[in-house]
């Protein structure tokens, strides 16, 4: 999953990040409502945390500006203003979520997911196909009731080719959803990084659940 | 009622003040009437008195007889009606009557026996049988000797009624006209009290929490729509205050939730799973500078919040400013020295001026620390301090990024940081306690700047009192 940040405040859009970084997330961030409106416009993001507060464009313009671009990545709003009608203006603007400073972390992630979750039309809060499990929450994937390790980039991979089960990912798409603006490596980064999760979801296991489309990308289910 | 309502006062004092004056007019009333009916039976009793002494005057020579020709008296005083008269002699002895042998003589011995030695006309009362009479006693005077006495009494049982009806009549007018009397002042005190108690009514209803709310103005312009009206103004002055401080409260709020949150991120965070003991570390390291920055603006809310209230403990103190200058610019020129600043001074000497030290140092502290903060490296700052029309002026120029025009009305206000103005530069609070200190030594701070070539802060306060 990849999330944009946009927040002013340097310091809590760093925790935010470390958060979402551990949880195997791609991040980027913005510190003004200009770069977090360029960014948003120009990448692929399955998500955006939007502070209100924000120098030179404010998040509620923002994200009507990026509503009217019929740009619809689930946003969070972020913010410390916590009457009504702050809410209330908030999610006219076109947000999802709003959330008040300070909030828990613990709430904040769950909103995150279900926000994901709830974008990509599914219901259940664990992707499952055949007998391999994967909860995003809780961070665990099983095969086979046997709890596999995976690194959080690994687990970015196979989630996101969970959420499109039965439908081709490409290794563009893969990229643009694992790996945050900085990434610059090459595109065969995405075969090593599935070459490793074969071979810790498939090797032990009779049926292969990860499919090659040569040329295109890979697929499961 | 309640006995110490001004109502109840100015109905008791108003009514005591009309019982009190109507009460007078009518003794007075009633004693001019009653002295001029008894002067004019006083008269008449002297016009016969004085046609009798004619009479005896002629009757003298049968005054060897020792009495009086009944007939005439009789005759004279017929067409009066119990008119007494009565004639005594030098040495007491009735010599003439109108009623001869009657009681009234021997009534009247005691008077006649008091009544020796008068020279002058006089009126006594007295009471015969069943009427007053009204007895007039006058010397009769031959040769400046008193010759003897004629003593002539009128009945004024008559006036005597008619003073009693007057009487009766105006104690049934005073006692009529009180009933009205007292329930015209309470309604009077009442009406006039009205609206004061309206006001009052109206204030009662009015709780922090509507003080946008008015007193309703009678439309009167007198002293009770004025006071309707300074209520007003005290309830404009109370709701913008509370307005501020209420604005100020929620400011506050908001710049402490985001540090907080970053704190709490970075706890849970940490908990969120088992770390090494180094990344513990940093994460403790970590909370640590968010739990200074909060110390910082903690602190910076507290200095603004007590700035008014330390008024007139700051003004007793003087402060050598050219000290603090000299003080403050070596400050500022390691400061600048990190972003390669370099900074001019001219601290003109020995200027001092009333006021706390440490308050002064720390407001112009802040503005130096903006300018360093805002001017890029290798830029120029500059400071001055100089007297100017018995004023001390401090100037601190910098060649730096300068404000936009429109941030420049609102760089005094709380928490207004430039809209150019990255959150983690500063609390926003600096300007204005500078400006809070400034103003509350009676100084003036201002602040021009033009975007790309600088900012010219100047601050001027009173100097210290010659004597």
């Amino acid at each position: 999953m990849r999330v944009l940040i946009v927040e002013d405040e340097r310091r809590l859009s760093n925790i935010i990040k470390k958060g979402f970084v551990e949880d195997g997330f791609a991040v980027d961030q913005a510190f003004d409502g200009e770069e977090g409106q360029y960014l948003a416009e120009s990448e692929q993001y399955d998500l955006i945390v939007l502070d209100i507060m924000l120098p030179k464009v404010d998040g509620l313009q923002v994200c009507k500006e990026i509503r009217k671009k019929n740009i619809k990545t689930p946003v969070l709003m972020l913010t410390a203003k916590s009457t009504t009608e702050d809410k209330v203006a908030g999610l006219d603007s076109g947000a999802d979520d709003y959330i008040i400073k300070p909030f828990s972390f613990v709430e904040f992630r769950s909103r995150v997911h279900a926000l994901i979750r709830r974008s990509h039309q599914e219901t259940s809060p664990i992707l499952f196909v055949d007998d391999l499990i994967v909860d995003p929450l809780k961070h665990i994937v099983k095969r086979a009731d046997k709890t596999l390790n995976l690194t959080p980039k690994e687990f970015a991979v196979i989630e996101l080719l969970l959420r499109h089960k039965g439908e081709v990912v490409s290794r563009t798409m893969i990229i643009e959803h694992v790996w945050d603006y900085n990434f610059d490596g090459m595109s065969n980064v995405v075969d090593v990084f599935v070459g490793t999760l074969r071979k810790k979801i498939d090797t032990a296991a009779r049926v292969k659940l990860i499919q090659t489309v040569h040329g295109v990308g890979y697929k499961i289910g | 009622m309640n006995r110490k309502s001004i109502r109840f006062r100015l109905t008791l004092w108003y009514s005591i003040a009309f019982f009190v004056s109507t009460a007078i007019v009518f003794a007075v009333f009633f004693y001019i009437t009653k002295q001029t009916l008894l002067n004019q039976t006083d008269r008449s009793i002297i016009a016969h008195a004085e046609t009798l002494t004619k009479i005896v005057g002629n009757e003298q020579p049968s005054m060897a007889q020792g009495v009086f020709n009944q007939g005439i008296i009789s005759q004279q005083f017929m067409e009066m009606p119990g008119m007494l008269v009565l004639i005594t002699d030098k040495s007491g002895k009735i010599t003439g009557s109108s009623q001869v042998g009657a009681d009234e003589n021997t009534i009247l011995k005691d008077l006649i026996e008091k009544s020796s030695n008068i020279i002058k006309p006089t009126f006594v009362e007295r009471r015969i049988g069943t009427t007053t009479l009204r007895i007039g006693v006058f010397p009769m005077m031959q040769n400046g000797q008193s010759n003897g006495l004629i003593f002539m009494g009128d009945p004024v049982d008559a006036i005597y009624d008619s003073f009693k009806s007057l009487l009766l009549t105006l104690t049934t007018v005073y006692l009529l006209i009180a009933i009205p009397a007292i329930i015209g002042s309470y309604l009077l005190a009442k009406s006039a009290l009205q609206p004061i108690h309206k006001i009052s009514i109206d204030l009662k209803s009015i709780t922090s929490q509507d003080l946008n709310r008015h007193v309703a103005v009678p439309n009167t312009e007198d002293e009770v729509s004025e006071l309707a009206v300074t209520f007003n103004e005290l309830l404009q002055r109370l709701h913008e205050s509370f307005k501020r401080e209420r604005q100020f409260i929620g400011d506050v709020a908001h710049e402490l939730k985001t540090p907080v949150a970053t704190l709490k991120g970075e706890i849970e965070l940490a908990l969120s799973k088992k770390r090494t003991n180094e990344e513990y570390k940093k994460a403790f390291g970590e909370t640590l500078i968010d739990v200074n920055r909060l110390t910082t603006t903690i602190r910076n809310i507290l200095d603004l919040a007590w700035i008014g209230a330390d008024k007139a403990i700051s003004t007793n103190q003087q402060t050598d400013l050219t000290a603090v200058l000299t003080e403050l610019n070596d400050i500022a020129v390691k400061l600048a020295a990190q972003k390669h600043i370099a900074v001019k001074s001219h601290i003109a000497d020995g200027i001092q001026v009333t006021g706390s030290e440490d308050k002064l140092s720390r407001a112009i502290l802040n503005i130096l620390d903006n300018a360093v903060k805002y001017t890029p490296t290798n830029e120029t700052v500059s400071i001055f301090l100089r007297t100017k029309n018995s004023e001390a002026v401090v100037e601190v120029i910098d060649s730096g990024n300068g404000i936009l025009g429109k941030d420049l009305p609102h760089i005094f206000d709380r928490f207004y940081r430039g809209s150019k103005t990255a959150k983690t530069l500063g609390s926003g609070l600096g300007l204005a306690i500078a400006q809070g200190i400034i103003e509350s030594h009676g100084g003036a701070i201002s602040i021009a700047s033009k975007v790309g070539k600088g900012t010219h802060v100047t601050i001027s306060l009173p100097l210290k009192d010659k004597s």
